[in-house]
């Protein structure tokens, strides 16, 4: 006998046993009625369901007085409300009729959207789908139409005939055409979907359907259909004439196939573009080029700004050449020698410097565009001894620098340059378009500020602290449409005489200032998440306290409040139809009174309503959807 | 064993009656010490008796209140370009790791040489992969540290406080929140800086690491040294009996 141990097998690993398939029957048991109370809850729920199904799509589909032609005829408006009307002579053709300008708003539109599919290329967006999601939904949709012409049907009879009960609702008599078709499309969707679903199996749970393909392919439908598609319109100008079936006009048929072809263009190029250019500096152009399209897309291209004595009155190109051109050159020779590692307690001089003349600036009348050049001279001044160093650095802070004042340079022109669009709104723009240019201001602006006033309200230094916090709890304790207000009636006042600021430019800065705030308790509950071994681990490097800022806490302390920040960004979204109380004309101002104050669309309002509020959710709900997936992706990094 | 490394002429290190207070409580009792350059100081202790307040004094992580502490011939004083010269020239391990966990290892190791020293990226890249060559994962560098397990972490950072050329290396506790299997992966690539002839202050409660690769033990109880000495020393004859007890309780 040896005294050899003889070890056991390793046993073969085993699955989990496999459940059988619940039929709908188990599943409803499970799941609706498994017991007393749940079914009582479950019968509750679809009388709810049952009622608000019945008013809802009644009022929609059936109601005579519902006005969808309201909003297709005025869809322009409510987007652009009166933009291509312009009043100088550039804009007029030889008759001396104004051009369109439609163009213009195309244009813009154009490019947010190849910079969109662009940037869906570079950041990888999309991935892939299971085939039962889709078929999943398809059941739903389906199950939705059976529950509304069957069930509703159903319903009505058992309460009404049987025990004579009648919900009211508005004319809920779909012809018997309508009813076939509609239970014939719901069976074929449901039962499509489910019998897709057991023919694939398992292999409907894999991921194989590319969502940016799906995507695609929606877009074309719907592009599609635009051309084959026909609307009721008036068929007079009386407020009662008869409807008619009328295609869709060729200015928006053709334009939207254009986008398409853009968007299909621009993501393709970008993937070809991809095997080329590393994915980092393909995102750095990116972000800068959405940064820059923004101001340039609003002050540029839609305003077509002119600087002739007629738009511009007073103003010389000129001037601001020289000025820019000197603060490139003179500006960047300061910089240059902050950022030499040597440089040593002169740096300080050099700030007190720049110090007094922003102070000099401000006491007297001088060009804003002067005064936010020193402001930028002092900020790179300030950040040389964290971005400067070694001689190749400098090169780059320097063309950082350059950068900068070139876009400065070209930003106050276009500012200072007139409109040579021109509406005979408060605002040169409206609609839809004056919903997104305050919405983007406003992030873009509050963002910025919202960090500052956090990292001010945790900084170590008392007066920071006192400043922040007094700004924050005064500016949260009033209400947003107090601010609004307060903008246009106070601003005048406190702005310098001669300073013609348009109302929604100041409505935005109010409005910036007041998201900063909010903004500001957002980020700062990001930062106290941070451990605190992180700052130790950085500084700990040798790296300063601003270094520290930048690099480590502030981008993790970002991170983990993106929720809360989308949550922002869509509560302002829908906080810029207060706007219409001090008279600017944007999208919900439209819809509510503009388009149903016509003649022509009385009686519209409630269609109106159901309209914007239908329009300002696709967007809330695309941007709730694109935070939960940018939130899966920067996830990776974490544990 | 035996290294052929020898101790430099300079203290690169000097302690002189280094008193810390937090609030009313005295963490540290007037520590007092010369550091040696190439030399390698274990400092063993109970928990609480002050091993990290003192080393995070060093790099200033921690202000002292009273005494003084020379690193490399500046003085720990309040003025502000010292710290950062100190600190660039310190590196620190902590028992937590402290990587950052948005940046990849790659760019966990590149960020201080490339802001703090200026270094090109190009430049700041290539060190970073002959370090974590040298720590034994250069394969892991374009991964998140969350995807990493705890002692490929703790390569890491020492990676990261490599890449700043430091001449002087504190480890708080660096296996500590390590699994047993881990431990030795970690302590390897310490020893090998260690022979290398980088001076270093370790904090740690591994005996075999102590006696194979310490000049120095320092005993720590209430805020001061108790005790200090070689390791045969103290695994031989230890003379107070708070570091026989110690001792006696992790041995
Ligand atoms: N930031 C702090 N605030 C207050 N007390 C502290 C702080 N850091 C450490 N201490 C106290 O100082 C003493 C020494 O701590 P420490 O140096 O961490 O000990 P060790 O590392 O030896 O376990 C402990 O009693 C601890 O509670
Ligand atoms: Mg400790």
């Amino acid at each position: 006998m040896t005294g050899k141990i003889i070890l056991p097998d390793i046993p073969e690993l085993e699955f989990a046993p496999e459940l059988p398939p619940k039929g709908p029957v188990v599943w409803m048991k499970d799941n609706l009625f498994s017991t007393p109370r749940s079914s009582f809850l479950t019968v509750v729920g679809l009388y709810v369901a049952y009622v608000f199904t019945k008013g809802f799509t009644g009022f929609v589909f059936n109601y005579a007085e519902r006005r969808w032609d309201a909003v297709t005829d005025n869809m322009k408006l409510l987007m652009v409300y009166l933009y291509p009307n312009g009043t100088s002579e550039r804009i007029l053709d030889a008759a001396g009729e104004p051009i369109n300008q439609m163009h213009r708003v195309w244009i813009s539109l154009g490019v947010v959207i190849a910079l969109t599919a662009l940037s869906l290329v570079f950041w990888r967006v999309g991935g892939k789908m299971a085939p039962k999601r889709i078929t999943r939904t398809l059941q739903i949709s389906g199950g939705f139409l059976l529950f509304v012409f069957l069930g509703v049907t159903i319903l009505d009879y058992v309460f009404g005939v049987l025990f004579g009960f009648d919900f009211g609702g508005w004319e809920w008599q779909f012809s018997t055409k309508v009813h076939f078709w509609t239970i014939l499309v719901g069976v074929v969707l449901l039962g499509g979907g489910l019998l897709v679903d057991r023919a694939m199996g398992d292999r409907g749970k894999e991921e194989t359907i590319s969502v940016i393909g799906l995507l695609g392919a929606l877009a074309v439908v719907v592009v599609g259909l635009l051309w084959v598609i026909e609307l009721p319109r008036l068929s007079g100008t009386e407020p009662g004439a008869p409807k008619v079936f009328q295609p869709i006009e060729e200015t928006t048929t053709l334009p939207w196939t254009i986008m398409l072809g853009v968007a299909f263009l621009s993501y393709w190029v970008g993937v070809g573009l991809r095997r080329v250019i590393p994915d980092r500096a393909g995102t750095r152009v990116l972000t800068l080029a959405w940064l820059v399209s923004f101001p340039v897309l609003v002050m540029a291209v839609l305003r077509d700004p002119g600087w002739d004595e007629v738009v511009a009155p007073g103003f010389s190109l000129g001037n601001y050449l020289t000025i820019g051109a000197a603060f490139l050159v003179v500006g960047g020779l300061v910089i240059w020698a902050a950022s030499h590692p040597a440089i040593g307690e002169w740096s300080a001089a050099i700030v007190a410097a720049i110090g007094v003349a922003i102070v000099f600036s401000w006491s007297v009348s001088m060009l804003m565009f002067i005064r936010f050049s020193l402001f930028a001279v002092l900020l790179f001044v300030l950040g040389a001894k964290t971005f400067g160093g070694a001689t190749q650095v400098r090169r780059r802070y320097l063309l950082l620098w350059a950068g900068l004042m070139v876009f400065l340079t070209y930003f106050f022109i276009l500012v200072k340059g007139g409109n040579t669009v021109e509406t005979q709104t408060p605002s040169p723009f409206g609609g839809f378009v004056l919903t997104m240019i305050i919405f983007v201001s406003v992030m873009l602006l509050s963002f910025p500020f919202g960090v500052l006033l956090a990292l001010g309200r945790t900084s170590t230094m008392p007066i920071f602290r006192l400043m922040s916090v007094a700004y924050i709890e005064v500016v949260r304790g009033v209400p947003l449409i107090t601010w609004l207000i307060m903008s246009i009636i106070f601003m005048p006042f406190a702005l310098p005489i001669g300073a013609n600021v348009p109302d929604f430019v100041l409505v935005i800065l109010f409005y910036a200032g007041f998201s900063a705030a909010y903004m500001a308790e957002n980020v700062r509950g990001g930062l106290q998440a941070i451990r605190a071994g992180q700052k130790e681990a950085s500084v700990a490097l040798g790296m300063t306290t601003v270094q520290t800022m930048i690099f480590i806490t502030m981008p993790q302390a970002l991170r983990t409040v993106i929720p809360a920040l989308v949550g922002q960004a869509i509560a302002t979204f829908k906080d810029t139809s207060l706007v219409a109380i001090i008279g600017l004309l944007d999208f919900l101002a439209l819809a509510q009174g503009t388009v149903p104050g016509q003649p022509l669309y009385r009686g519209s309002l409630r269609t109106m309503l159901i309209f914007a509020a239908f329009f300002y959710w696709i967007f809330t709900f695309s941007m709730s959807k694109a935070s939960q997936r940018l939130e899966k992706k920067l996830g990776v990094g974490e544990r | 064993m035996t290294t052929e490394k020898t101790l430099g002429e300079n203290d690169i290190i000097i302690c002189e009656g280094v008193k810390k207070w937090f609030g009313d409580f005295q963490a540290l009792k007037g520590v007092t010490t010369n550091i040696k350059e190439r030399e390698v100081v274990v400092v063993i202790g109970p928990s609480g008796s002050g091993k990290s307040t003192f080393i995070r004094c060093i790099n200033r992580l921690e202000v002292h209140q009273e005494g003084r502490i020379i690193v490399d011939g500046v003085e720990l004083s309040s003025d502000v370009r010292n710290i950062d010269k100190i600190r660039s020239e310190v590196g620190m391990v902590f028992q937590q790791f402290n990587l950052f966990p948005h940046l990849t290892v790659l760019q966990n190791v590149t960020l201080a040489p490339m802001w703090v020293r200026k270094k090109p990226r190009e430049e700041a890249e290539a060190t970073a992969m002959a370090l974590l060559e040298r720590v034994g994962i250069p394969e892991q560098a374009a991964k998140f540290p969350g995807q990493l397990s705890g002692g490929q972490q703790q390569r890491v950072a020492i990676a990261r406080s490599l890449a700043m050329e430091p001449r002087i290396m504190l480890f708080d506790e660096p296996t500590s929140a390590l699994d047993p299997e881990m431990i030795k992966e970690v302590l390897d690539v310490m020893k090998e800086l260690a022979l290398s002839g980088m001076t270093m202050i370790v904090v740690t409660h591994e005996m075999g690491f102590a006696r194979e690769v310490a000049d120095r033990v320092f005993f720590f109880d209430y805020g001061t040294i108790v005790e200090e000495g070689t390791p045969e020393h103290f695994f031989t004859n230890p003379s107070h009996d708070r570091t026989k007890l110690f001792l006696s309780q992790i041995l």
